[in-house]
């Protein structure tokens, strides 16, 4: 043996192969692993020889040569330009396999609805979108449940300016935590003729969001008009720059008219700009 | 889980719509033929195309192969049948007609072809047998027998198939009528309509004893060949184009949807084009396969049941390999009867 520590790695004794006569065999070979030691390894395998019954004249149709547009194609096997393998289909026969399918259905949508992601501009969930044009037509989420939605604007207008946010706070606007069903307006609770300065409290404000910036109050009354009278009609604005902040709050006269104001807006497209129109929150 | 997940393999050999697609005896090979005047051969395992046969000029409507797997038939809309060496791609024989050939199909043994040509240019629709020798490379141009349709262009034979031992013809027509004719001397021995609109599909049984039709009017119905009776009836949302017996199970694949060109014209999300499984017996559906982006033309299912190819009017072959699950389904009077069976044989046994 040589003395050359070098050589000395290079010389493994050889695979010993045992037959166990029960159709296994037994390998016992040696390697050298990451720390230069040396590892016996042993083996125990076991042959299967599996027939296949194919009938001769498939299996000599398997050996056909390639013609017309394929006889120069090289390829071995299918050639991924003519064949392709899809994605997984599931086939499950029931005689009830409308039903099933409609459930499943059902569950795949909550699992879209409940996704984490969120609205970079609102943080609110269901939808993705910058300025969030479409934020009430992505998933059903953002409809169930306008307090999130809601609530990041705030976030947004306290993040943007603080004006913006006072002047929220003097129109006797949204904060904290809201039902997220829709209360009839004389049902609701925290409407007293005290509040919303001097208004009647039968006519709650309609919060209008999602306005272009390039409309501004004139528009909006001009609009709104068309639907009956209205008390006041307020677009709030950034207080130095005097750029629209996209949200306005509109009073009717009578209850109808703002049941038609919202009715008629909310959703509609103005100005590139999906409209959002719900009632005010009272404080 | 993975006993109900298949991945069906798409075939992108062509570029209009299919018009037939078949399986050879062994259901080894696929032969598909589409409006791109291309017949195209796969294997059925892999996908794989092995080669195209090249020579029409025309839509190629209808493909056949015959028992041994080494003659092909086609029929094409550029007034010709062809027959080719199957292995070589190599064009033997053309037939020449009057009219567009819509249908062909070799006789059970193979000794005879029918080939069906469409009624256009003041010709008649008629329905054409040749006699076909593989021995011979020069074939009779002159058919041995010759059903022409007596009515009008409504009337038009659109499909025609062989019943066992070639002994009728089965034929199916633009009107929804349907019947059968004694192959030997031509004569109507049965005819009825049971359909409201055009006859898309004809497919026999494995035994040719009895068949399905498909119809424009959104059904399909299975016939005694002898009887002539009405078996069973399936019906569909939409047009079927193609309907075929699942042999092993008692199902009814269904293939269809709306028109191409009414497609446009109708919401997409409803698509409906889905193979639909039915099960043959108690006439329910029971299961669709979707993956098509257009109506499905043309079905056929593998001889020995294990795999089915669709191809549709979006140009693509969708073979599918069948999972465990529908081999696996049974209705429970199936399993109760079966359960039942057993427990008789335990008892017969112990008594015994």
């Amino acid at each position: 043996m040589s003395s050359n520590w070098a050589d000395a790695e290079a010389e493994l004794p050889q695979p010993l192969v045992t037959d166990n006569g029960d159709g296994t065999k037994t390998i016992v070979s040696y390697r050298y692993n990451d720390q230069h030691k040396k590892v016996k390894v042993t083996q125990k395998i076991k042959f299967v020889k599996s027939i296949e019954t194919v009938n001769p004249l498939v299996a000599k149709r398997t050996h056909w040569k390639r013609f017309g547009i394929e006889k120069d194609n090289k390829t071995i096997g299918p050639d991924s330009k003519t064949t392709q393998i899809t994605e997984e289909v599931k086939l499950i026969l029931s005689t009830t396999w409308k039903a099933d399918e409609e459930k499943e259905q059902e569950k795949s949508k909550n699992k879209l609805t409940k996704s984490t992601f969120k609205c970079r501009v609102c943080g609110g969930t269901g939808h993705y979108s910058a300025k969030c044009p479409y934020k009430d037509t992505f998933g059903s989420d953002s409809l169930l449940k306008p307090n999130s939605t809601s609530d990041g604007t705030n976030n947004n207008n306290t993040n943007s300016n603080n004006p913006a946010n006072s002047s929220l706070a003097s129109d006797n606007k949204p904060s904290g935590s809201f039902s997220s069903r829709y209360v009839p307006p004389n049902m609701r609770s925290g409407i007293d003729a005290s509040s919303n300065n001097g208004i009647p409290a039968e006519v709650p404000a309609l919060r209008v969001t999602n306005l272009n910036s390039a409309i501004d109050r004139d528009a909006l009354q001009s609009i709104v008009s068309r639907f009956g009278n209205y008390d006041r009609v307020s677009v709030l604005k950034n207080r130095e720059t005097g750029e629209s902040l996209g949200v306005a709050f509109v009073n009717m006269a009578t209850l109808k008219g703002a049941e038609a104001v919202k009715e008629a807006l909310d959703g509609r497209g103005l100005m590139n700009m999906i409209l959002s129109v719900d009632w005010a929150r009272p404080k | 889980m993975s006993n109900k997940l298949m991945r069906p393999i798409v075939l992108k050999g062509h570029e209009r719509p299919l018009t037939q697609v078949k399986f050879n005896r062994e259901g080894d090979l696929i032969f598909s033929s589409a409006k791109d005047y291309q017949v195209c051969l796969w294997y059925s395992s892999n996908g794989e195309r092995l080669g195209t046969y090249d020579g029409h000029k025309g839509s190629v409507w209808s493909v056949d192969i015959d028992l041994s797997t080494n003659y092909l038939i086609t029929a094409s809309a550029d007034f010709s049948g062809k027959l080719w060496k199957a292995e070589t791609g190599e064009c033997i024989y053309t037939w020449n007609f009057e009219a567009p050939v819509k249908r062909v199909e070799y006789s059970p043994d193979c000794k005879y072809v029918l080939f069906v040509t469409d009624q256009v240019m003041g010709k008649l629709g008629k329905i054409q047998i040749f006699n076909i020798d593989f021995t011979k490379s020069e074939q009779e141009s002159k058919p041995i027998l010759e059903i022409v349709n007596e009515g009008d262009a409504t009337t038009k034979p659109t499909i025609a198939t062989w019943s066992y031992a070639g002994k009728y013809i089965l034929v199916g027509h633009a009107d929804g009528g349907i019947s059968k004719y004694d192959s030997k001397t031509g004569e109507l021995l049965e005819h009825s309509t049971p359909f409201k609109k055009t006859v898309t599909d004809i497919q026999t049984s494995s035994d040719r004893t009895y068949f399905i039709a498909s119809s424009k009017d959104q059904t399909a119905k299975l016939f005694d060949v002898d009887s002539w009776k009405l078996l069973k009836e399936f019906e569909s949302e939409s047009p079927v184009n193609a309907a075929c017996i699942t042999p092993v199970k008692d199902y009814i694949i269904l293939g269809g949807g709306q028109d191409a060109r009414e497609v446009t014209t109708t919401s997409g999300g409803e698509g409906k084009f889905d193979a639909k499984i039915f099960h043959k017996i108690f006439q329910d559906e029971i299961g669709r396969v979707k993956g098509h982006f257009g109506p499905l033309n043309c079905i056929a299912i593998h001889p020995e049941g294990s795999s089915f190819v669709s191809g549709g009017e979006d140009g693509y072959i969708r073979l599918h390999h069948l999972p465990k699950s529908y081999f696996d389904f049974q209705y429970e009077v199936e399993k109760t009867a079966e359960a039942l069976q057993h427990q008789n044989k335990d008892q017969v046994e112990t008594s015994a």
